[in-house]
């Protein structure tokens, strides 16, 4: 199957390199996030201890790989929608930060930790849920703009 | 409002909060720990509420057998075989059934097991070597059924054959109580509470004579049942509710400062740190006359990290008997005043070199979050790792070490210097007084040593002189004594007779599988004994050996003999085990105890039973 990677978006370049920036993102990320749900399921082949009997890291580095995977997705939506929504494109880098930040935080935030809490870099998970926010919010007004 | 300003306004409002927050809950966590509210003691949240945030530690404390010290009754709690077969000991027939999802004992008339009475089973306490029952009761009362189940040997066992009394006991003997007594040790949190004292007191004022037991109303409740977290770690609803601000979690972290509104063991003095476990493993009394109130009341007032000797007193083998035979607490200990019961581990420690001086305290061996279960004691320790800690290298240094290394024997540090010389539920356990052997002072002392208890067929004296020979210092032993654990194992009293009976088989006594056979004459004299406790470890013994021998005609012999049968029941058993075995002429008198063909001596082991002190041993369990 053959893929275009610059949609019609018109005469637009910058919409081109933004679009083109969340595809980068987007199929970048989830080849990534899909390799470490594979490193998961090793950790569970191989039995690892560290892994297996750390029930927050174990906890953390699950929601670290499923945010990661489907915000990658999310990048790869937004690509499809943006040429209909060019007012977002500005907001742009605010997703791809989120999506790189929230699956971060998570899986840093299992490194180091106690048994009741994460680590410090936790913190980078609701910074990016905040730039999350953030774009989401912009592409809704695009959205909702005559 | 223009369009720019909105986003500007609502990041503003989002900070603003963000900063109130985090300044709420900095400034609650600066407060919280500069000046932490007084503990309230009565402030118990419960293992569940433990759980969310130390899933790690409930997991390791849920496998232990503390966690299931007392349970409600229930098809995945009781471990007894309440099938409809009946059991009869001390004349009584019961028979353990279940109907209707409730697990019952039906007393039965003796004369036609038809059913007199029906006791159904409300709570169970116990669930590794053995498991008691209690029943409810009139006025809020538990109490303990006379049938246990040993878990080891899976059959039901009557109390009387678990302490230290002969067979001359009634089937009720045993009877207690729970509300003032087990829920002490067996639960978190508890709480007797006794409803009539007042009036109980008034009836004795007036001098009325009566069993305040069967009198006493209650309105008992526990935190928890059995032992959980807030036993060891103090009432944790203030540290769980203080604990939900992340910057106070954060900064305990961080500083590595222990947290005001919990205990961690780790964290105490090893005295302290001793006392969180000797609050149950050292039978105690209460500190003054007015704390009898409370602990009938609202339980005994000792939280985990508190100065356990405030609150009660420790017993010794000096101490006070408030009440009944004065001799009850001297008998708990053997004469130098090392316990030699369990639930002393605390006065056994308190006696060591290794606390007094090193600062050993039991979770240097024990962890209620780590190794077995059993004895929750990783592999390592049980061998003595920790003893490494301070002894590094001296397997190489002392000459006992050597010997013993040398003659490929595998000993490891606990064998010689916690030797197995203490009673409880059922079995002899390790002394907690960690010392030097003494072979000569021990026997002189009427108490077991660790060298004539694992040579058991050795007198002192030998043992004394193998000792003197090894440090340079030769003497010459005595050829013809009495190997001193078979001397004990007859002119002893019940708890030496006890110990004595069980280190005979051991299954890591240092004998030969020919000095094992010599002795088994004498296990099956001592299987006559008049004490059942003694009658069954003498029957463990001789079992032991007859595996060691491979001798399964003996061992099918031997698996017909119960130890609380019926007196003609078991000199019936007894008679075709020793039919079963022949004795072959000993390479060893053991000092008279065998004759020439290798059968006991009967009238030797007549007069150190004549020399034998006969009380019984109130346990206290």
């Amino acid at each position: 199957m053959s893929v275009n990677p610059s949609p019609n978006t018109g005469a637009d370049p910058a919409l081109d390199l933004a679009v083109r920036a969340h595809l980068r993102y987007g199929t970048t990320a989830l080849m990534l996030f899909l390799l470490g749900g594979l490193a998961l399921e090793f950790l569970h082949l191989i039995k690892a201890p560290w892994y297996l009997d750390h029930h927050l890291r174990r906890e953390l580095w699950v929601l670290g790989h499923a945010h990661g995977a489907l915000l990658a997705v999310l990048n790869l939506a937004w690509a499809a929608v943006l040429p209909r929504l060019p007012a977002a494109a500005g907001s742009g880098w605010a997703l791809r930060w989120g999506a790189a930040l929230v699956p971060a935080g998570f899986l840093l935030g299992g490194i180091g930790n106690s048994e009741s809490d994460p680590s410090l870099a936790i913190l980078a998970t609701p910074a990016g849920a905040a730039l999350l926010l953030y774009a989401l919010f912009a592409l809704s007004r695009a959205a909702w703009k005559r | 409002m223009s369009r720019r300003l909105a986003p500007l306004l609502s990041l503003a409002l989002l900070a603003t909060l963000t900063l109130a927050l985090g300044g709420a809950w900095a400034w609650n966590a600066r407060h919280s720990l500069a000046a932490p509210e007084p503990r309230d003691e009565f402030a118990y949240a419960g293992s569940t509420a433990c759980q969310s945030c130390h899933p790690d530690h409930h997991a390791s404390w849920s496998r232990t057998y503390h966690r299931t010290m007392t349970q409600e009754a229930s098809a995945k709690s009781v471990q007894g075989a309440f099938d409809g077969q009946i059991v009869r000991y001390w004349g009584q027939p019961v028979r353990p059934t279940q109907k209707d999802g409730q697990f019952l004992f039906e007393y039965l008339d003796p004369r036609d097991d038809s059913v007199r009475a029906t006791v159904a089973v409300a709570r169970t306490v116990g669930s590794h070597r053995y498991q008691q029952y209690l029943a409810q009761g009139d006025g809020g009362r538990y109490q303990r059924l006379p049938l246990i189940w040993h878990q080891g040997e899976q059959r039901w066992i009557h109390y009387n054959g678990a302490f230290l009394y002969d067979d001359n006991q009634g089937f009720d003997q045993h009877a207690a109580t729970w509300n003032p007594n087990c829920i002490y040790c067996h639960n978190t949190g508890p709480e007797p509470r006794i409803t009539n004292a007042d009036a109980l007191f008034q009836r004795l004022k007036r001098g009325e004579r009566f069993n305040y037991l069967n009198e006493a109303h209650w309105d008992s409740r526990v935190a928890e049942l059995g032992i959980a977290c807030e036993t060891c770690h103090g009432p944790g609803a203030q540290h769980a509710e203080a604990n939900r601000n992340p910057l106070r979690r954060y900064w305990l972290h961080w500083s590595d400062r222990a947290d005001p509104s919990i205990v961690n063991p780790r964290r105490l003095t090893p005295e302290r740190a001793a006392q969180v476990c000797g609050q149950c493993h050292g039978q105690r009394l209460p500190a003054r006359p007015e704390l009898v109130e409370r602990w009938l009341s609202r339980g005994p007032s000792y939280r985990a990290g508190e100065d356990l000797q405030q609150h009660v007193t420790l017993v010794t083998r000096d101490t006070p008997v408030p009440a009944g035979d004065p001799d009850t607490f001297k008998l708990r200990f053997w004469p130098d005043g090392t316990p030699r019961l369990s639930a002393y581990e605390l006065q056994g420690l308190m006696q060591s070199p290794c606390y007094s001086r090193g600062g050993a305290t039991c979770i240097g061996c024990h962890s209620a979050h780590g190794g077995d279960p059993a004895g929750m004691i990783t592999a390592d320790n049980r061998q003595g790792a920790a003893c490494q800690g301070c002894h590094q290298g001296i397997e190489q240094t002392v000459p006992a070490h050597l010997r013993h290394a040398a003659s490929g024997a595998t000993t490891h540090c606990v064998d010689c210097h916690m030797p197995k010389l203490a009673y409880g539920v059922m079995e002899i356990h390790r002394s907690h007084r960690i010392e030097n052997p003494a072979p000569a002072a021990n026997a002189a002392g009427q108490r077991p040593d660790a060298c004539t208890g694992c040579h058991s067929d050795r007198s002192a004296d030998w043992a004394q002189a193998a000792l003197q020979d090894w440090n340079g210092k030769p003497s010459a032993p005595t050829a013809t004594a009495i190997p001193e654990n078979l001397r004990q194992l007859f002119a002893g009293d019940p708890v030496q007779r006890a110990v004595a009976a069980r280190l005979a088989g051991a299954e890591d006594a240092a004998l030969t599988p020919q000095a094992r056979r010599a002795q088994l004459p004498l296990l099956f004299a001592a299987m006559a004994d008049r004490y059942p406790a003694v009658r069954r470890f003498a029957w463990l013994s001789a079992r032991q050996t007859a595996t060691v021998l491979g001798d399964a005609p003996l061992q099918q012999a031997l698996a017909g003999f119960d130890f609380i049968a019926d007196a003609p029941q078991r000199a019936q058993a007894l008679e075709r085990i020793r039919q079963q075995f022949r004795p072959l002429a000993p390479a060893d008198s053991q000092g008279g105890l065998l004759q020439a063909d290798g059968a006991a001596n009967a009238v030797l082991i007549d007069r150190l039973r004549a020399q034998a002190d006969t009380r019984a041993i109130n346990i206290g369990e």
